[in-house]
C-alpha cells in the first residue's frame, strides 16, 4: 500500500504529465486555427482591449459567431492569456489546456472524497492518470472548446456539492459555480439544471436540516441564470439548439411525439455504445483523432470490470452520484441530431473514466504478482501514449491542417511583405479568414466593430445570423472574389485556393503568380496572384 | 478381497463360427457363469454354445441387438451377480482382458467400464478397423464427449461391464431393441450419476466378426444424438423420458420458456433476418440454451451452446467475413502513401527503417481495421434497431438486465462473449451478422431484466 508521501509524489507526477500532454506544442498541434477557435480568440482580444466584442456589443451575454452564438465564460477569461502570451494560437488555447489540468486535479479530489475504503489513494491516482492520458481529455484540452472549460467548472462545483455533505456551508458556493458552468457550455445548461434538484432530492433528509442554506444556494444559482432570462425570447438563446437538434425535422409517418422519443433513445444509446467510446468511429476529423476512439480500446476491459463493480456497490455514495450523473450528462447531447459528438458529453466521458479506473484497480488487486501487474499496466500506458502521439501529433496534424485552415496562419506571414499593395482574399469556403487575420494582426476591435456592425442584417441577439461578411483589415479585403471587377484593380494581389482561382482563370485574366502557401507536407493550398496593371478590362471577356 | 461374482452375457446372432474362440479366451475361473441369448440365429449358435456348457436362452424371432441385451441382463440379474460383463461372441473383443475390465468395478471405483479400441489411430487401423469407420467413430466420439462432459476415446464399444447396482437402477427395459441400446445405456448411466471408466483393448476386426452396415450405422448414430436431445429436453422439463432420472434443479419453467421464446422471436423479427431461417433457428435455440447454461448452470447446455455458437460463427463468417481486413482498398492505399510521407517527416529515423515502414504500412492498417471490427457491433442503437415502439419496450429491461447480470458474472459467460467479440474482428463492420451473434446474449439480458422487474 502506498504511503502518503509517495502518493503525493505520484499525484504531482500525474499533474506534470497532464501539463506536458496538454501544453506541449499547444500552438502548433493541431495545426491550424479552427473558425470556432478564432472567433473566441478575437472576441477575447476585443473584450480585453475595448470591452466590446467584434460587433461592438458591450459585454455580451452570448457571443455572436459565424451563424451561431458562443457561451461567454471562455471569452471573458481568455483576455488574460492573450495579454500574457500575445495574439497567438497558444494564448487562445491556453485556457482550454489549463481546464484540462484542472479536470485532472479535481478528478483526483472528487474520487478521494467519494472513496472511503483503504484503496482510496490508489483509485484517486488511477482516475487522475486515466483522465490525464485519455484521448478525449487531451484532445479537447488542445483546442479552444468551451466544453472543456464547462467540464472543469462543473467538476469544481461537483466537488463542492460532495463536500457540502460534510460541510454544508459550501453548498451556496457549489450552486453558484454550477450556475457559472451553465454559462460556460451549452451541455451544462441542461446537465446542471437537472443535477441540482436531483442531488438535493436524493439527499433531502440531510439537506432538510439546512433549509436556509439550500434556499440561498438555489437563489445564487437562479442569479446566475438571469442573463439567460434576459435573452430568453430573442432567439439567440435557443439558436444553437435549433441548429443541431432534430426537433424541426420531418417525422415522416410517425406521430411527432413518438418520433422525438425514438430519436432521443437512438442518440442516447449511441452515446453509451462501446463502439463509439472505444474505437475509431469514422473519418470526421473535426471530432476525433485518426484511428483512435475517445478512449484507448484496451480500456474496454477495465471499463466492464469497473461497471460490474460499481453495480455491486449500489448503495454507496459513489455509485449513487455516478448513476445520477450518467444519464443527466447525456440528455443534452441526445437532444441533438449528430450520431456521436463527444464534445457534448464530456461529463459522461469523465464518468466512464472513473468506471475504467475502478476496473483497473480491481484488476490490479486481483493480480497475484503485483510487480508484474504494475509492469503490464505501465507498458499499456506507454503504448497508449505512443498511439496517441502517432494519431494526434502525426496523423491529425497533417490530415486536418487544411480543415483547420493552417494555411491562413502561414499566409499571415507572407502578407506582412505586401503592406503597400491592396490584397483581396477569397472567403468563398472559409468565412473565418477575416477574423483570423485580424486576430494575428491585432487589428483594432473598434475598427472591426465599425466594419461588421453595419453588416448585421438582424438584431445582435437573433435567430437569424448571416455568414456573409466582408472584412477590411488595413490593406486586406476579405470576401468572395468578384471576377468582373477584381482582376482589373491596380496594384492588387488576389489570393485563394485552387477552387477560387484556377490555373485557367489566372491565365485568362493575365494574373501573375506572386507566391504560394504550402502545407507542412509541401502541398500548395493557396496561391497569390498580382493583377496585370495594363489589363484592359472588357466585361464580355472577364465575366467567368 | 472377496472375489466378486461375475456373470458374462453374450448377445448372439449367427455366431456359431466365433463362439468357441471367444469362450476359450475367457479366463477359466470366469467361465462358470456365462449366459448366451440367441436372437433367432439361423445357424448352429445355440448348439455350439450348449456344447461348451454355456447357459443359453433363445428368442423365437430376431428381436434386435437391444432386445437381446435386455434378456441378457434380466437373466443375469436373476443369478445375483456383483458384476455383469457383456461380451460379443463374435471374437472381436479380447476376452482375456475381462479381469482388467472388471477390476475398477470390483474395487468400487466405477459402476460401468468399457474397453476402448481407439488407443491410437495406427493401432485401430492395423487392427482392421475400416478407415471410414475410424473417422466417423472419432467425430461422433468428440461431439458426444462435449455434450456429455466426458473424455472417452470411444462410445461404440461392445465390450462392457456393469455393476449390479447400475443394472438395477438404469431402466434398460425401456431402451431401444436396436443397436442404439448401448448408447442409451451410456447416456442413461451418466444421467443417473454413475461413474464410467474405460480401459484400452486391441482392435480386432476380422471376416468372421459381425459388422454394422452403412444405413443401420447411420441410423444408429442419429439415434444416439436423438437420445442426447431427449435427455436435454427431459432436463428442460419439456418432455418426460423414463430412461433418465427426474429432472431436478435445471428444469425450465414453462412460463419462463414462453417468455424467453417471445423475446427471442420479437427480437429476431425486429432484426429482420427472416431470409435465413437456419440461422434464426440456431439463434433461437442458442438463446434458450444460453439461458440454461447461465441461469441453471447446466453443463450439458454449456457444451451444446458452444456447438451452436460454433455453427452461428461459421454462418456469420461465411456470409460476412471482412474481405478487406487483410488487403487495402484503393482509398486506404492512397491514405498510406500520404501517411508514409507524414511519418517520415515527423518521426525521422524512428520510422525510416525496415521495421517502422513495415509496421506502419502492413501491420498497423490490419490492426486498426481489426480493432474497428471488434467494436463495430457493440452499438446499442443497432442492438435494439430503434425504429418502432416495440424496441423501446425492451430497453429498460435490457438496462435492468445488465444490472442483474453484474451480480452474477461467471467465467462461462465471459468466455462466451469473448469468443463472439473476437469473431467480430473478422466480420465486415456494420454487417448484420456481427450484431446477430450477440442476439442470444441480448435476449438473455432482456429476459433477466424482465424476470427481476
Amino acid at each position: 500500500m502506498l504511503k502518503l508521501k509517495k502518493h503525493q509524489l505520484l499525484f504531482i507526477l500525474i499533474v506534470l504529465l497532464s501539463i506536458f500532454l496538454r501544453f506541449y506544442k499547444l500552438g502548433s498541434i493541431p495545426a491550424g486555427f479552427h473558425h470556432d477557435e478564432v472567433s473566441q480568440a478575437y472576441n477575447s482580444f476585443a473584450i480585453g482591449t475595448t470591452g466590446h466584442d467584434r460587433y461592438g456589443e458591450y459585454f455580451p451575454i452570448l457571443f455572436r459567431s459565424f451563424g451561431s452564438y458562443q457561451p461567454p465564460v471562455y471569452t471573458y477569461l481568455s483576455p488574460i492569456p492573450i495579454l500574457l502570451f500575445g495574439n497567438t494560437v497558444f494564448a487562445a488555447r491556453f485556457l482550454s489546456a489549463l481546464s484540462g489540468v484542472i479536470i485532472v486535479i479535481f478528478t483526483y479530489l472528487i474520487v478521494l472524497e467519494l472513496t472511503k475504503e483503504k484503496y482510496k489513494y490508489n483509485l484517486s491516482l488511477i482516475a487522475a492518470l486515466i483522465v490525464a492520458i485519455s484521448p478525449w481529455a487531451i484532445q479537447f484540452s488542445r483546442r479552444v472548446v468551451e466544453g472543456n472549460l464547462g467540464l472543469s467548472i462543473f467538476l469544481i462545483s461537483l466537488f463542492l456539492f460532495i463536500r457540502s455533505l460534510k460541510t454544508p456551508k459550501v453548498l451556496p458556493w457549489a450552486a453558484f459555480i454550477m450556475g457559472i458552468s451553465t454559462q460556460a457550455y451549452y451541455s451544462e445548461r441542461i446537465a446542471s439544471t437537472i443535477f441540482i434538484p436531483i442531488f438535493l432530492a436524493v439527499f433531502w433528509k440531510y439537506y432538510f436540516k439546512y433549509k436556509r442554506l439550500v434556499f440561498f444556494a438555489l437563489f445564487l444559482f437562479g442569479l446566475t441564470q438571469l442573463p439567460h432570462l434576459w435573452i430568453l425570447t430573442t432567439g439567440a438563446y435557443a439558436r444553437r439548439f435549433a441548429q443541431v437538434s432534430y426537433f424541426n425535422n420531418d417525422p415522416g409517418d410517425l406521430p411527432r411525439a413518438l418520433y422525438l422519443i425514438l430519436e432521443f433513445t437512438k442518440h442516447f444509446l449511441s452515446y453509451i455504445s462501446p463502439r463509439n467510446l472505444f474505437s475509431d468511429t469514422g473519418v470526421d476529423l473535426g471530432r476525433v483523432s485518426p484511428d483512435l476512439g475517445v478512449f484507448y480500446s484496451w480500456l474496454f476491459i477495465p471499463f466492464l470490470v469497473g461497471i460490474v463493480n460499481f453495480l455491486k456497490q449500489a448503495k454507496s455514495l459513489f455509485f449513487k452520484l455516478l448513476l445520477m450523473l450518467a444519464p443527466i450528462s447525456l440528455v443534452s447531447a441526445s437532444l441533438t441530431g449528430d450520431v456521436f459528438y463527444p464534445l457534448r458529453i464530456l461529463e459522461f466521458l469523465w464518468i466512464v473514466s472513473i468506471a475504467i479506473s475502478l476496473g483497473i484497480l480491481v484488476i490490479l488487486n486481483a493480480v497475484r504478482n503485483k510487480t508484474l501487474g504494475f509492469v503490464i499496466f505501465g507498458i499499456l500506458i506507454i503504448y497508449s501514449l505512443i498511439a496517441f502521439y502517432i494519431s494526434h501529433a502525426v496523423l491529425l496534424k497533417y490530415e486536418t491542417q487544411e480543415y483547420m485552415a493552417d494555411s491562413y496562419i502561414k499566409l499571415n506571414e507572407y502578407l506582412k511583405k505586401y503592406d503597400d499593395k491592396k490584397i483581396i482574399i477569397d472567403s468563398g469556403r472559409d468565412f473565418a479568414i477575416g477574423v483570423r487575420i485580424a486576430y494575428f494582426r491585432k487589428f483594432d476591435a473598434g475598427k472591426m466593430a465599425s466594419i461588421l456592425k453595419p453588416q448585421l442584417t438582424s438584431d445582435y441577439y437573433s435567430s437569424e445570423v448571416s455568414l456573409r461578411e466582408v472584412y477590411k483589415i488595413d490593406n486586406i479585403l476579405v470576401r468572395p472574389l468578384i471576377w468582373e471587377e477584381d482582376p482589373c484593380q491596380k496594384n492588387t494581389i488576389l489570393i485563394g485556393d485552387s477552387l477560387a482561382i484556377s490555373e485557367k482563370q489566372a491565365k485568362d485574366h493575365d494574373l501573375t503568380e506572386v507566391f504560394d502557401v504550402k502545407t507542412s507536407d509541401k502541398k500548395i493550398v493557396l496561391k497569390a496572384y498580382s493583377t496585370n496593371q495594363d489589363l484592359n478590362c472588357k466585361p464580355n471577356l472577364l465575366g467567368s | 478381497m472377496k472375489r466378486p461374482k461375475v456373470v458374462i452375457v453374450m448377445p448372439a446372432f449367427n455366431a456359431e463360427r466365433t463362439i468357441r474362440d471367444t469362450y476359450f479366451e475367457i479366463p477359466k475361473y470366469l467361465r462358470k457363469n456365462i449366459i448366451l441369448v440367441d436372437d433367432g440365429s439361423s445357424d448352429k449358435t445355440v448348439k455350439v454354445a450348449k456344447s461348451l456348457g454355456i447357459k443359453v436362452f433363445e428368442h423365437t424371432n430376431n428381436l434386435g441387438y437391444g432386445a437381446n441385451q435386455k434378456t441378457c441382463y434380466k437373466e443375469a440379474l436373476k443369478m445375483n451377480p456383483d458384476i455383469v460383463v457383456m461380451l460379443h461372441p463374435d471374437y472381436q473383443y479380447d476376452a482375456s482382458l475381462i479381469e482388467d475390465l472388471i477390476y475398477p468395478i470390483a474395487k468400487d471405483k466405477y459402476d460401468f467400464m468399457f474397453g476402448s479400441r481407439i488407443r491410437s489411430k495406427k493401432g485401430a487401423l492395423l487392427g482392421g478397423m475400416p478407415r471410414t469407420k475410424y473417422y466417423v467413430n472419432r467425430v461422433v466420439c468428440f461431439l458426444e464427449n462435449i455434450l456429455l462432459g466426458v473424455n472417452f476415446t470411444e462410445h461404440f464399444s461392445g465390450f462392457r461391464a456393469y455393476s449390479r447396482k447400475l443394472l438395477e437402477k438404469v431402466p434398460f427395459q425401456s431402451f431401444s431393441n436396436d443397436f442404439v441400446f448401448d448408447q442409451e445405456m451410456t447416456i442413461s448411466a451418466l444421467s443417473h450419476g454413475f461413474e464410467v471408466g474405460e480401459i484400452s483393448i486391441p482392435t480386432r476386426y476380422h471376416q468372421k466378426a459381425s459388422s454394422i452396415q452403412f444405413l443401420k450405422g447411420t441410423k444408429f448414430i442419429l439415434e444416439g444424438f436423438l437420445t442426447l436431445a431427449m435427455l436435454f429436453l427431459h432436463n428442460l422439463g419439456i418432455i418426460k423420458d423414463k430412461r433418465f432420472p427426474p429432472a431436478k434443479n435445471f428444469m425450465i419453467n414453462k412460463y419462463n420458456f414462453l417468455t424467453l421464446s417471445a423475446i427471442t422471436l420479437i427480437n429476431l423479427i425486429l432484426y429482420g433476418i427472416l431470409d435465413n431461417p437456419i440461422f434464426e433457428i440456431i439463434l433461437f435455440i442458442e438463446t434458450i440454451i444460453l439461458y440454461l447454461s447461465y441461469i441453471k448452470d447446466n453443463f450439458l447446455a454449456k457444451r451444446l451452446l458452444f456447438i451452436l455458437l460454433l455453427a452461428s460463427i461459421l454462418i456469420s463468417l461465411s456470409n460476412g467475413f471482412d474481405k478487406n481486413l487483410f488487403k487495402l482498398t484503393p482509398l486506404e492505399s492512397d491514405t498510406l502513401v500520404s501517411r508514409h510521407e507524414h511519418f517520415a517527416l515527423e518521426l525521422g529515423r524512428l520510422y525510416k527503417n525496415r521495421i517502422g515502414i513495415n509496421y506502419a504500412n502492413s501491420i498497423r492498417p490490419v490492426l486498426v481495421k481489426f480493432n474497428r471490427n471488434l467494436f463495430s457491433s457493440l452499438n446499442f442503437e443497432l442492438f435494439f434497431n430503434v425504429r418502432n415502439i416495440v424496441s423501446l419496450f425492451f430497453i429498460p429491461f435490457f438496462l435492468l438486465g445488465i444490472y442483474n447480470l453484474s451480480r452474477k458474472i461467471n467465467k462461462f459467460l465471459v468466455f462466451y462473449l469473448l469468443v463472439i467479440f473476437i469473431t467480430e474482428g473478422f466480420l465486415t463492420p456494420g454487417g448484420r451478422y456481427g450484431y446477430l451473434l450477440y442476439v442470444p446474449f441480448i435476449n438473455l439480458v432482456i429476459y433477466l431484466g424482465y424476470a427481476k422487474a
